[in-house]
């Protein structure tokens, strides 16, 4: 999952970065103007922005209004030092999914970037099951029929994002752009090696092909109890 | 409280003043036609005086006394009261008077007047006495001297004491006929005029702290009385409405500076405590949580500041501080702000000439400075100079602070000395600016009822400057402390080219 943060504050834009990575896993990017968040926040494709409200060049809401009117329909979470009514609804009116009044509270705002980081997917439970395979968002756990897999981080975040797009073709691309931030070097690579890693782990009988391969396309994350059919490419085990 | 209403009073007017106009209309028209009537019968007895009198004649065949002819005596026009007559001659040989008459009738006759009333047998009567009436009907040979008659006329009055009766009532009648419309019109008169007022005050009542729209009636604006008092209220309200527009901007902008401090002191507290850290790790965030708290307390400080000087711009111009010298105030500023200024690798430069004394607070002055040098050092380019300087005129002494650094668009211009404005947000957070030190230097220089102004352009830096007026009276201070110095001639080459 990839989070912009807009906040002008650069001391809680990176505090806030830190604890998305840390605690939700997410790749994030911090744009400290109005100006510089829209231009990135149209230019990458993030599951969610987290924006201040007073920034300069460009207010949150200006940014807001000016994103949301591009028809593009990632979450966002607004940060802000005003909790009147008046502000609040302007707000969500104009199109924030969630909003947060600052001082706030760390664990707070991550359990908020999750949920909608979630809905963003269509998810509404925390819990995603496909199959045997059962991946809790919240806490990070992954389990095949009961039994617990430890992951690193990075191929945690692979599967959860293939989780989330669960039956759908998933390209490289996807899920470079959606896994790293812009400070990261892409190796092309990285990610077949984590696909294979998760499916060393990931062993079982019940699960042996949940994670396909189309070659020259992608990945696809499926369980089905029948054999395979395959239309759109050969599978690999 | 006493419950005064103005309706009520005007009702109340209108009322007592028809009653007292009936009762006045009553009066002068009964008096004024009782005159005329009274003038009337007067005339009217004084005519039948004379034709009693006219009745009295001498016997033809010259013998000696008087003859009076009954048969001409006009009739009473009344029946039951007849008229009462009485003629008599000086000397006292004649006297003839009507039929049945009463000798006492005419016993207190007035001695001067020639008219007056009395009363006989329950009838008001009026009476006429002609004293010296010479008889008309004169013949020869009589002996003189010739006698003269008194006559005695009386005649009821009681015509005229009804016809007044019968005045009086139809005036009364006529003005409770009239005081009923008049009524009618006063209520309805009342009730118009004190619609503009009624407007007026339901407009006011309008008006909240959340709504400042004061829009009086076209009828209340065109009521000449009613002008006045809604221009005041006009400048009341803008003047408060401007005032928690400005209140409530600045809580606002307040809060917002406070949460936005604290969200970055907890964010970073919850971050360190979020998973287990090294040791390096904690004493970095622990610093800059030192830092963060450092800046919160800088902000309190100024935000007390800012309120502090707008309470007491509030009660109007500071005039009662004991004289101070400004050029010492500045040298104190720029000693306070030596360390900073090397810092920035800024160095300040003092022009100031003689002294300029006036009536202010030592400490508020070096606060103005205070806050002008940082804000000029602060966007100075390194290496650069910031001057400043003391220009001493008779009646005014002129601050300037200028600076080389990028200079202030013209857009920011108006707003520099607003509390919270920012012209470039992202470096002043980095600068550790707050937007509150020009907007306090401009309240503290409106309290000693100075002037601050700016001029800037992109590139050309920023000068600031502050007129004081100096006082009549200090201005002779100024004078003799000028003349010392030129005496000693010291101080002006130390402050000239004061750097730090």
């Amino acid at each position: 999952m990839r989070v912009l943060v807009v906040e002008d504050e650069e001391r809680l834009a990176q505090n806030v970065a830190t604890i998305l990575r840390d605690n939700a896993l997410c790749a994030v990017d911090v744009a400290l103007d109005g100006e510089e968040g829209l231009f990135q926040a149209c230019s990458a494709p993030y599951d969610l922005i987290v924006l201040d409200l007073m920034l300069p060049k460009l207010t949150g809401l200006q940014l807001l209004t000016r994103f949301r009117g591009e028809g593009r329909n990632v979450p966002v979470l607004v940060l802000t030092a005003r909790d009147e009514k008046e502000v609040v609804v302007k707000l969500l009116n104009a199109g924030a999914d969630d909003f947060l009044t600052k001082p706030f509270d760390l664990g707070e705002f991550v359990a908020r970037c999750k949920a909608l980081l979630r809905r963003g997917m269509g998810e509404h439970s925390p819990v995603i099951q496909i199959g045997p395979l059962e991946v809790n968002t919240a806490t990070r756990a992954v389990r095949i029929q009961g039994t617990p897999i430890m992951l690193t981080a990075m191929e945690y975040r692979v599967l959860e994002y293939l989780a989330h797009r669960r039956g759908a073709l998933v390209s490289k691309e996807e899920l470079l752009e959606h896994l790293y931030d812009f400070n990261w070097e892409r190796f092309g690579n990285v990610i077949e090696v984590y696909i294979s890693g998760l499916r060393r782990k990931l062993k079982s009988n019940a699960a042996e092909r949940l994670i396909q391969t189309v070659r020259g396309m992608g990945y696809r994350l499926r369980y089905e109890d029948s054999p395979l059919q395959n239309d759109d490419g050969i599978v690999e085990s | 409280m006493k419950n005064v209403s103005l309706r009520n009073r005007l009702i109340f007017a209108v009322v007592v003043s028809q009653i007292l106009l009936a009762i006045g209309l009553v009066a002068v028209g009964t008096s004024f036609s009782r005159y005329y009537l009274m003038h009337a019968f007067d005339i009217y007895i004084e005519g039948r005086a004379q034709s009693i009198a006219a009745l009295v004649y001498y016997p033809d065949d010259g013998r000696p006394g008087l003859l009076f002819n009954d048969a001409k005596v006009p009739p009473s026009p009344h029946h039951k009261h007849k008229d009462i007559f009485v003629v008599s001659s000086d000397h006292g040989d004649f006297e003839r008077h009507t039929p049945g008459y009463d000798p006492h009738i005419f016993d207190r006759v007035p001695p001067s007047a020639q008219f007056w009333n009395f009363r006989s047998d329950g009838e008001p009567y009026r009476a006429i006495i002609l004293r010296n009436v010479v008889i008309l009907d004169t013949e020869e040979g009589i002996p003189q001297p010739l006698p003269r008659l008194t006559v005695v006329y009386a005649s009821p009055a009681s015509d005229i004491e009804e016809q007044m009766a019968h005045l009086g009532l139809a005036i009364g009648i006529l003005s409770l006929l009239i005081f009923i419309p008049v009524m009618i019109l006063a209520l309805w008169s009342i009730r118009k005029a004190l619609t503009p007022l009624n407007d007026l005050a339901a407009a006011a009542g309008s008006i909240s702290v959340d709504s400042w729209v004061f829009e009086p009636s076209e009828a209340a604006k065109s009521t000449q009385e009613l002008r006045p008092l809604i221009g005041a209220i006009s400048v009341v309200l803008a003047g408060l409405e401007s005032a928690f527009t400005r209140q409530r901007e600045f809580l606002g902008d307040a809060a917002h500076e406070l949460k936005t401090s604290l969200a970055i002191l907890k964010s970073t507290l919850q971050a360190l405590l979020n998973k287990p850290r090294q040791t390096t790790e904690y004493q970095s965030g622990l610093l800059s949580m030192n830092q963060d708290c450092e800046r919160l307390e800088r902000l309190l400080t100024r935000m007390l500041q800012t309120a502090r000087a707008d309470e007491r711009l509030a009660n109007g111009p500071e005039r009662r501080s004991a004289p101070v010298d400004l050029i010492s105030s500045c040298e104190a500023a720029i000693a306070q702000l030596s360390r900073f200024a090397d810092e920035q690798e800024v160095r300040v430069e003092l022009v100031a000439k003689g002294a300029a004394m006036m009536r202010a607070e030592p400490s508020d002055l070096e606060l103005i400075w205070l806050n002008l040098l940082e804000n000029a050092i602060q966007y100075s380019a390194r290496g650069s100079v910031v001057e400043m300087s003391v220009l001493v005129h008779p009646e005014a002494a002129t601050v300037t602070v200028a600076d080389h650094g990028c200079g202030i668009q013209a857009g920011h211009l108006p707003h520099i000395f607003d509390r919270f404005y920012r012209a470039d947000r992202s470096r002043a957070r980095t600068t550790g600016g707050f937007g509150l030190g020009l907007a306090i230097a401009k309240s503290l220089v409106t309290l000693y009822e100075g002037h601050i102004g700016v001029e800037s352009g992109p590139g050309e830096g920023t000068r600031i400057t502050v007129i004081f007026p100096t006082f009549k009276g200090l201005a002779i201070e100024c004078q003799k402390s000028d003349s010392i110095e030129a005496a000693t001639d010291q101080s002006d080459k130390s402050r000239l080219g004061q750097s730090l």
